[in-house]
């Protein structure tokens, strides 16, 4: 049951957002080829805007660049819900506190799992947030 | 045609899956994946729609019948991703009730871990109830895993 | 309080739920400033975190010098103890923190690392293992989800790291991450703080270790400086003394002394030192050069040591004076003469002659002469040269100015500084210890008479210093009695030196007779000590049989400890006759006569008995005063005498070549003929009158061979054609007939030769006068006993 669609990620959403299980994520080439990916982390920006991490070149980061619009797709599990982000790709940085907190996280993972160098952050990939929707599970109640 | 060890997979380890659209306006759209059904002869897939996924899909698939199916296994994170075309939709039956029924328990088994105290059925209620199956025709095949090498095209081979 | 979930609360839960937050907070403030103790405040800091935010497994760790690595100080909730695991900077959620000095929250832990192992397994099915690294095994929860690490900084400045951990998905809102940051600040503060008193309490102690340290190590090398500086202080004191010597003091004698070389010393006239022997005369000719700042050099010279340049024998030997050398050295500085009264007489002009100009110079300021300073010593009594007349030019001119050094009994109080001095510098010299002298030597050393003044203290000293066996010196009436045993006699001082031994002046050990030891090198031949033994004892005895008056008498003979053979002999005051004539010229005929006559009579006895002497010379005729009877004369050295044919050649033949010596040695000697009698002693006597009246030999060499070859050959030029004074006929007769080749031609024996020269007719005859009058006049001291000998080699 669709509830509450917003232009703005709400405090409730954060901590969807580290915890999302899976977050996944839905982008189109400008022929219109739509592609599925997974993604391992939403962050929160602000209440306007997410940040999403650049790895590795994929066909989700051409195709944003192509088509900037993203759709995103977190779960709370406990919550029972899912929340749906529209997003618009705006830009990409190298640097700054968004990419600094991002690759802190990507690089004490990486670093303990042997990756240093390879699972890196390449780029914070700014998107603004174009909409936000709550979608909860009606399992209960069918349950 | 979907290669073996893909089918196998498909039906005895991916535990959950996203489906991807597109609009008229190349707005891309998601939708949760309940479950999923190959065909005997391995050139279609079924996908199992959840119920709140529904609104914006056949209404894509009409207009211009491009859809990608990523199915993953939890939490090791093999992902394959099948682009395909668009052929019909239909009503579930109980085979795919069936389907779902071990998708969920296979989920909800993977994020048992996670969330040990959690009540079983809040994990099973995360593979949603579907309401919709929607058959396209397997054209490509891709390794979503990820890594360096996700993107990779497993399907057609370069030999074809 | 955990605040992992969503949703709205109750406002008014809210309130009371951040009131109960500030609580802990201030509480945690209050307990956590009150300790410097470290352990108190990782507990207060711990139980805190787990109050606030109910993560039950917390980590402090703190930052390792080297700032490579953070080791955990302070755990809670593992089961496996984390303390004193480390973490690398830069390595997982700890490691970022510390590098980036941010906080980090991370709240899927497992699906990041999932997610990180999927990309793993990727990498290594590519076969690209090689990009990988190892997994690390951090400290902490090996399966948290939920990790929350926190920075402790000190103005910027990283000191470790509060890490905690969930096993469950956890996150923080805004609010406690804010609470967290300030808890762990305080945290921080407190860390530091206790860190700096630690270090400063344990810089403090090492601070005191140090200083203790210190202060030994002070007091070590003040003590070690200080015993440097006493001994420099008593080496540049003992430098002082060396040249100082008996200046050592303080009696009235001393002091006057000094005062004289103050006053003498910037002078320039020639000066003379009197005294007595052994007064320190050398060491008060050092203190006078030194006072007197003259840049050039001390130049001693030891007239005595002049004469040896010009003795007669060997042949050949030169005759080049060093005096002129000495004199160019001195330039600039002093020239010190010792014993200036036996400067040979060849020698006097020179030395005149500079003293002359010298004191012109000085009166008109005329051309510059060298600039000496001239000191000479002599021992001899002036006073009555001085009022009889007699008294030499240079005398004369030396004794203008002069200083007197008293004799070492009118300076009885300065002995015991002085032995105290000698003793050390001996002691130190043998490197031996000794602390001094007993009080009952001490006494003996004060009132003993010590005729040879410093010297003999000296001797006496250095001799018991080496044989004492302990460190107090015990000096008994043997040591002061002259020194060194030579069977029952001890050596007082040297008389003279030869190629073969030493002559000394001896005295008895009980009647205190004195007496002449001559002691024999016992290696000057090649012999076997036995054989030596058994040659020598049978030449003595032989020796000792001989009863003329006119045979020096031997009064007992051995070896001494040092394997040294002597003779002890009566001691003799006079001069022999190669001292005569070499300092005052030929003699007249009729004293050569009486001389001559004299040894006859010895060579007779000897003869008599079968011995020859073999080596007549006239350093072998010794001129002394007997009682009232002057130039009484004594045969010496009948060490080389052999018995008459049969005998094989003795140990006491020197240098090996022949007997004798080569300037007076008879042609059958020569040969080496073994039928050897008397008469050889005759053509040795005639070669020594022919000298004693002529003052040279009957044939001139270069070298010994020569000699020998112009005794074997050459026939000698008659004396009166190389002498301007008188020489009678007969005695030129007798003389000739005894150089003859043949020992056949010659007198048939002393006996006879006396009665020939009993018949030589002398206008002016030598009497007991004339002899009184020349040795008043020649050698006083001796005349006056004050003078034994003339140390005559």
């Amino acid at each position: 049951m669709a509830e509450k669609f917003l232009t703005r990620l709400p405090a409730e959403i954060r901590p969807v957002l580290d915890n999302g299980v899976p977050a996944v994520m839905v982008t189109c080439s400008a022929d219109g080829i739509p592609n599925v990916t997974i993604i391992s982390q939403v962050h929160y920006v602000d209440d306007t805007h997410a940040a999403l991490s650049f790895q590795f070149f994929s066909k989700t980061i051409r195709n944003v660049r192509e088509n900037p619009k993203a759709y995103v797709m977190v779960s709370d599990v406990i919550g029972q819900a899912n929340w749906v982000l529209e997003l618009e790709f705006q830009r990409s940085e190298t640097d700054g506190p968004i990419f600094d907190a991002m690759d802190m996280q990507i690089e004490a993972i990486a670093s303990a799992t042997g990756m240093s160098g390879i699972f890196k952050l390449r780029a914070a990939d700014i998107y603004r947030v174009l909409s936000v929707e709550k979608l909860s599970h009606v399992a209960r109640a069918e349950a | 045609m979907i290669p073996g060890r893909l089918v196998t997979f498909l039906e005895q380890h991916a535990n959950i899956a996203m489906a991807g659209t597109r609009n008229r306006d190349l707005v891309p759209y998601g939708h949760r994946v309940s479950g999923w059904r190959i065909s005997a002869d391995r050139r279609t897939v079924t996908a199992l729609i959840s119920e709140q996924f529904t609104d914006r899909l056949v209404e894509s698939l009409e207009d211009n019948g491009e859809l990608a199916l990523t199915v993953e296994e939890y939490p090791s994170h093999e992902t394959y991703q099948l682009k395909g075309r668009y052929l019909r939709h239909r009503p579930l039956e109980s085979e795919d009730l069936e389907v779902i029924e071990r998708i969920r328990g296979r989920f909800a088994k993977s994020l048992r871990p996670l969330y040990p105290d959690a009540p079983d059925d809040i994990l099973r209620a995360f593979t949603l109830t579907p309401r919709l199956a929607v058959e396209f025709e397997v054209r490509e095949i891709y390794l979503q895993t990820p890594g360096p090498g996700a993107g990779a095209r497993l399907v057609p081979t370069a030999d074809g | 309080m955990a605040d992992s979930s969503h949703g709205q609360d109750d406002p008014a839960a809210e309130l009371a739920r951040k009131t109960a937050e500030l609580q802990v907070v201030q509480r945690v403030s209050s307990e956590i400033n009150t300790t410097l103790d470290l352990e108190e405040i990782y507990d207060i800091a711990l139980r805190t975190m787990d109050e606030l935010f109910e993560f039950h497994h917390a980590n402090i760790l703190l930052l390792e010098p080297g700032g490579e690595t953070l080791m955990v100080v302070a755990s809670r909730g593992y089961e496996n103890q984390a303390i004193g695991g480390r973490v690398r900077i830069g390595t997982g959620v700890v490691g970022v923190v510390a590098q980036k000095r941010k906080l980090l929250q991370v709240s899927n832990l497992g699906q990041q690392r999932a997610y990180a192992a999927a990309q793993r397994r990727q990498i290594m099915k590519a076969g690209r293992h090689a990009e990988l690294g190892d997994t690390v095994h951090v400290p902490g929860l090996p399966n948290a989800e939920s990790q929350i690490a926190i920075p402790l900084l000190i103005r910027d400045e990283l000191i470790g790291v509060f890490s905690i951990e969930s096993p469950v998905r956890r996150t923080f809102s805004e609010h406690k991450r804010g609470l967290v940051s300030i808890v762990v600040n305080q945290i921080a503060s407190a860390i530091h703080n206790a860190r700096l008193y630690e270090e400063q309490t344990r810089t403090a102690k090492a601070l005191e270790a140090a200083n203790a340290t210190l202060e030994a190590r002070v007091a070590e090398r003040t003590v070690a400086l200080e015993r440097e500086l006493r001994v420099a202080h008593e080496l540049l004191s003992e430098a002082r003394n060396r040249v100082e010597g008996p200046l050592l003091g303080e009696s009235a004698a001393v002091r006057a002394l000094r005062d004289a070389i103050a006053r003498e010393a910037p002078r320039t006239e020639p000066l003379l030192l009197t005294g007595p022997p052994g007064a320190g005369e050398d060491t008060v000719a050092h203190a006078l050069h030194g006072a007197s700042r003259r840049t050039g050099a001390f130049i001693y010279v030891s007239c005595p040591e002049l004469r040896t340049h010009l003795r007669p024998t060997p042949p050949g030997a030169g005759s080049e004076l060093p005096l002129a050398n000495k004199f160019e050295l001195a330039v600039g500085g002093t020239l010190f003469l010792d014993a200036v009264h036996e400067l040979p007489s060849s020698l006097q002009p020179a030395l005149q002659q500079a003293l002359d100009r010298d004191e012109r110079s000085r009166v008109n300021r005329a051309s510059p002469v060298p600039d000496v300073r001239v000191i000479a010593s002599t021992s001899r009594d002036l006073t009555r040269d001085a009022q009889s007349g007699r008294l030499d030019p240079i005398m004369r001119l030396l004794l203008k100015t002069r200083i007197a050094l008293p004799a070492l009994v009118d300076r009885r109080d300065d002995i015991p500084m002085l032995v105290d001095y000698f003793v050390r510098r001996h002691a130190r010299q043998l490197g031996k210890v000794v602390d001094g002298v007993s009080a009952e030597s001490m006494k003996r050393l004060e009132t003993y008479m010590w005729p040879g003044n410093i010297r003999e203290l000296r001797t006496v000293l250095e001799r018991a210093v080496l044989l004492s066996k302990s460190t107090v010196l015990e000096i008994d009436e043997e040591l002061l009695d002259e020194g060194v045993a030579v069977g029952s006699y001890r050596l007082v001082e040297p008389l003279g030196a030869g190629g073969m031994g030493e002559v000394w002046l001896a005295r008895h050990r009980l009647l205190a007779r004195p007496a002449a030891v001559k002691l024999i090198r016992h290696d000057v031949t090649g012999m076997a000590h036995e054989q030596l033994v058994q040659r020598f004892q049978r030449e003595a005895q032989v020796t000792a049989g001989l009863r003329s008056p006119h045979t020096v008498q031997l009064y007992d003979f051995g070896v001494n400890d040092s394997g040294s053979f002597y003779y002890v002999m009566e001691l003799l005051d006079g001069l022999d006759l190669q001292r005569i004539v070499t300092d005052f010229g030929p003699q007249p005929a009729e004293r050569v006569i009486m001389l001559l006559r004299q040894t006859c009579r010895s060579l007779a006895e000897a003869h008599a008995h079968g011995l020859v002497h073999r080596d007549i010379k006239p350093a072998n005729l010794f001129v002394t005063r007997l009682g009232s009877e002057y130039d009484y004369l004594k045969v010496l050295d009948f060490g080389i005498v052999k018995d008459q044919p049969g005998q094989e050649a003795t140990l006491l033949s020197s240098q090996g070549i022949t007997q004798g010596t080569p300037a007076f040695m008879a042609p059958e000697l020569v040969f080496g003929e073994n039928r050897i009698d008397g008469r050889a002693d005759l053509y040795s006597l005639a070669c020594t009158a022919y000298w004693a009246l002529t003052g040279q030999l009957p044939f001139r060499a270069s070298t010994a061979a020569q000699m020998l070859l112009h005794h074997a050959q050459t026939p000698p030029v008659p004396p009166s054609e190389v002498s301007e004074l008188l020489i009678p006929p007969e005695l030129e007769s007798l003389l000739m007939m005894c150089l003859e080749k043949n020992p056949a031609k010659r007198s048939a024996s002393a006996l006879d030769l006396d009665s020939r020269l009993a018949r030589v007719r002398c206008e002016w005859p030598w009497t007991e006068d004339r002899a009184r009058e020349w040795w008043e006049a020649h050698a006083p001291d001796i005349v006056a006993g004050r003078e034994r000998v003339r140390k005559a080699p």
